[in-house]
């Protein structure tokens, strides 16, 4: 099972809650991470491919990511074991690192 | 030692030095250009930070309203840390002798720094201004360019 957020999701992805647009962190996590996820296999994962958009700003990643954590639906161990990040353009190495830091800290 | 014998040796000591100079400016070279290609990086990274600092003070000194264009900041505030780390990894590998110590906590004052200046409420339709931000990402802008320039000048 795959996401290219860039393709799957919006080129563009900007803004922590809905109200902030429609291509917000809560629009990714309500909308196609979390009926993506609940659609993956036990034994299977759900790789992300990350790099086909201008870039990410904290606010968006952390609520798409974090806020799974923090919403009681998945614990961050849990979560981990079931993303791949996948990136061709090394520029992206920096966002899947601060993924994963989100999805460690989340509460 | 006959004739024969002194041109060899004058021959052999002629491509000796020849080739010894031929390494010696070779390697010169090589240690110039690695200098050179470091000193442009470090130009490089310097000028991301002043163009963040910039664009810090510019998007956190007032609300999203009253910006005339957010989404053209919010753009090149994102553009920047796009290429910021990159080039903080091009300038580690190519001067090699960065201590670890050093280089951790460029990584984490870099990383530090996104969150701040992209975290909460970062393309907020009802983002409010936040001059802690602006306090706190420049302190922090100012201490990587501190780190950055010792790193190529000092040690």
């Amino acid at each position: 099972m795959r996401i290219n957020i860039g393709k799957d999701f919006s080129d563009t992805p900007a803004g922590r809650f809905r109200s902030d647009g429609k291509h917000s962190g809560e629009a990714f996590r309500d909308d196609l991470l979390e009926k993506r996820l609940s659609e993956v296999a036990e034994d299977e994962k759900l790789y992300i491919k990350i790099d086909d958009v201008e870039g990410y700003g904290s606010s968006f990643l952390e609520e798409a990511f974090g806020g799974l954590v923090r919403k009681g639906k998945y614990s961050s161990i849990d979560l981990l074991n079931k993303l791949v990040f996948e990136f061709e353009d090394v520029d992206f190495e920096f966002y899947k690192k601060k993924i994963i830091e989100y999805i460690k800290d989340a509460k | 030692m006959d004739i024969f014998d002194k041109v060899v040796a004058g021959v052999v000591a002629a491509v000796v030095g020849a080739f010894s100079a031929f390494v010696f400016g070779y390697l010169n070279g090589r240690i110039a250009n690695k200098r050179s290609s470091i000193i442009k990086l470090e130009e490089h990274l310097t000028d991301i930070l002043d163009e963040l600092a910039k664009s810090t003070i510019e998007y956190w000194s007032v609300e999203q309203s009253k910006l005339d264009n957010p989404i053209l900041i919010e753009s090149n505030i994102k553009f920047l840390f796009r290429k910021l780390e990159p080039a903080y990894r091009s300038l580690s590998y190519r001067h090699g002798k960065i201590s670890a110590g050093k280089h951790n906590k460029i990584k984490n004052n870099i990383g530090e720094l996104y969150d701040i200046i992209t975290g909460d409420d970062f393309e907020g339709a009802r983002r409010k201004s936040n001059v802690r931000k602006i306090t706190r990402s420049c302190g922090k802008i100012s201490t990587l360019k501190l780190d950055i320039i010792s790193i190529v000048h000092v040690d």
